[in-house]
């Protein structure tokens, strides 16, 4: 039989029997459906998370100060920067040794209440270097951000993330306002742009001042919290991580026996360690779903015995007119494809549907691909050959004498 | 279909010849349903096949049909040793040589009288007829139709139906048309028109064979076999065909 003819002839006994076909097609529809809905969240949630990680800036490298045990109580780093195993010192040199950091800056924590006239508020203040916007992709949105001759001179000035400008100021333009830290006074010379929410809260809830003026004015100590330092490029985070480690190791005078009493963390195994959570959840949503693809057609399977065996006659008289068992083969193979294809068509319409609904509807984060698509509606493909090939073989085996008296 | 099929004839051979045609059937003991039939039919014979029920006619037809393979003894069909042949070469020989005419019609209930007649020439691997629906179209002429392509079986009465099925049978023009009681599901006015459609389809050249077991049916054939019990017991030409026995 010509193509032509033989998808004449399955469209013909699937019209014939479409409500039949429609029921059993829905396990195909469901698990195609699933599929590319499923992925869809799954590589969403992915890229939301590393799209987080990637706003924090770029080739990051950030050195935390290990907790300090003492006298077997644990306190969590950042809890209090007088505990910190990094200090200024540690900054100092990082700075002048490291060859490939393109930036580099101190985050001194400072906790204090913002007042402004009669109007207070409370708000993370981080003491940091200038190179602070470079190395978190932040931008001036308006004034200006403090200069290396202010951190030298510890001048108590202060830039103010967009929430500060809402809560404190209501909105209007800080610029030259004079602000309490605690009871510290500072003048506002500039604003950031808003970033949005990242990890950790709030972005835009912030306050930076000169770590040198943090430390002299606000904490008191010669602490900082963390250090942040940008690579120049990704290939080179790898050698700097070695050179931070060694350097720090060396300006705390650590035996060779001891434990690193710092962390660093590196942007890019954060962004690998997501992707792989992610890609191993993401794998897991796709093999329930292609579980229900295999029940589907398991359906289908079900639904071509049933055809074949209420087809005899026809089968029987095909033979007698000339069908080869291979045309009676291909016939019921075409049959059980195109209704696994139709199936996987119309998975493919509520898999982008449905991921178009949460995307709108319930602020899932998703994201549509194009080989998931491909791969699912090929494998309804490949379900129809695997589940039609037995009762089209069985077809191809009947005795055309017994189908012709059969019923 | 082979090229050796595709140019045929052992020459000197009849349209068909079968010689010592046996079949068994198991069934608890070895049953013979067929004990050594010989038979040889030329081109354009209306010929009938007739014995009581039991004695052996469907096995022959499935044998003489390419349906089924004999237990023993050879089979020549259009010149062809049609015992050596493979299953597709068989196929062939059912799709270009021989054309079925069955007692219950065995129409596709949902095609129509055009589709199911088409239905053999999508087999034909050679395309011998590129032009399919004009191919259908003529053969339902051919059986008085014309007027009811497009109708599908349950809009039909039984003799519209088997005339449909004579069309299906004529469509890839065959050499031996095989009729199993034609005319056993119809009234006998209707059966009388079936059989005198046979008679003119073999006056324009075909070669038909009815298989019966009505002898008013067979004294319309101009060669009558009889058959009893497996073996061909009485081969007689037919005087006056059309005249009731
Ligand atoms: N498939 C079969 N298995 C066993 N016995 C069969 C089979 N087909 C036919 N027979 C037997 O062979 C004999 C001839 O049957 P059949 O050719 O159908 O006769 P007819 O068509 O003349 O009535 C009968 O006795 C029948 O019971
Ligand atoms: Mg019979």
């Amino acid at each position: 039989m010509t193509y032509w003819l033989l998808l004449k002839t399955a469209i013909q006994s699937i019209r014939l029997n479409w409500l039949r076909t429609l029921l059993t097609l829905l396990g195909i529809v469901i698990g195609v459906g699933s599929v590319i809905a499923m992925t869809a969240v799954g590589q969403g949630a992915q890229d939301t998370v590393v799209a987080r990680i990637a706003a924090m800036g770029s080739n990051l490298l950030i050195v935390n100060s290990n907790t300090i045990r003492t006298g077997g109580v644990s306190f969590g780093r950042g809890s209090s920067a007088s505990r910190s195993t990094l200090t200024i010192t540690d900054v100092d040199f990082l700075r002048k040794s490291l060859s490939t950091a393109s930036g580099l800056t101190p985050i001194v924590n400072a906790t204090g209440q913002l007042i402004w006239g009669a109007t207070n508020d409370s708000s993370s203040v981080n003491g940091v270097s200038v190179d602070y916007l470079d190395v978190r992709n932040r931008q001036i949105d308006t004034g200006a951000m403090f200069t290396e001759a202010e951190v030298q001179s510890r001048a108590t000035v202060a830039v103010v993330g967009q929430t500060v400008v809402e809560e404190l100021f209501g909105g209007q333009d800080p610029v030259g306002e004079q602000i309490r830290i605690g009871r510290v006074p500072f003048t506002v010379i500039g604003t950031l742009k808003a970033s949005g929410s990242g990890f950790g809260g709030d972005n835009d809830d912030l306050v930076l001042v000169p770590y040198t003026t943090a430390q002299a004015r606000l904490s008191g100590t010669q602490y900082v919290s963390q250090i942040w330092i940008k690579a120049v490029d990704k290939p080179s985070m790898t050698p700097l991580q070695d050179e931070i480690t060694a350097d720090l190791r060396n300006v705390h005078r650590l035996a060779e026996s001891a434990e690193d009493d710092f962390t660093i963390r590196n942007q890019s195994d954060m962004i690998n360690l997501v992707s792989q959570s992610t890609d191993t959840f993401t794998l897991l949503l796709g093999a329930i779903a292609g579980i229900s693809l295999l029940v589907g057609g398991i359906g289908i399977m079900n639904m071509m015995l049933v055809a074949v065996t209420e087809r005899t006659k026809e089968i029987g008289l095909r033979i007698a007119v000339g069908a080869r068992g291979t045309d009676i083969m291909l016939q019921f193979l075409a049959e059980s494809v195109m209704i696994c294809v139709m199936g996987g068509l119309l998975g493919l319409v509520f898999g982008v549907g449905g991921a178009y609904v949460l995307q709108h509807f319930f602020d899932v984060n998703t994201s549509l691909s194009t080989n998931t698509m491909i791969i699912s509606v090929g494998f309804a493909a490949f379900v129809g050959v695997a589940f039609g090939l037995y009762p089209a073989y069985r077809a191809s085996k009947l005795d055309p004498i017994e189908a012709l008296r059969y019923g | 279909m082979s090229n050796a099929f595709k140019n045929a004839g052992e020459a000197g051979m009849p349209l068909l010849r079968v010689r010592g045609l046996t079949k068994m059937y198991h069934l608890g003991e070895d049953f013979w349903a067929l004990r050594g039939v010989d038979i040889d039919i030329v081109e354009g014979e209306l010929l009938s096949i007739i014995g009581q029920s039991g004695s052996g006619k469907s096995t022959l037809l499935n044998i003489l049909g390419c349906l089924d393979r004999p237990t023993g003894g050879d089979y020549w069909l259009a010149g062809h040793h049609i015992n050596k042949m493979s299953l597709n070469d068989l196929a062939a020989v059912r799709n270009q040589v021989l054309g079925f005419v069955f007692q219950s019609f065995h129409l596709l209930p949902r095609l129509t009288a055009l589709e199911n007649v088409m239905l053999p020439l999508g087999y034909d691997h050679l395309r011998k007829q590129p032009n399919m629906r004009a191919a259908a179209i003529s053969a339902l002429e051919r059986t008085g139709l014309g007027d009811k392509v497009n109708n599908r079986p349950t809009q039909m009465s039984g003799g519209q139906q088997q005339r449909v099925a004579i069309a299906r049978a004529l469509v890839n023009k065959p050499s031996l048309l095989m009729a199993d009681e034609p005319t056993g599901n119809l009234d006998s006015s209707t059966a009388r028109d079936i059989l005198d459609l046979f008679k003119e389809l073999n006056r324009q050249g075909t070669t038909v064979m009815i298989i019966t077991h009505d002898p008013n049916i067979a004294a319309n054939t101009n060669r009558k076999i009889e058959i009893k019990d497996g073996l061909v017991i009485g081969d007689t030409k037919v005087e006056h065909p059309g005249v009731a026995a």
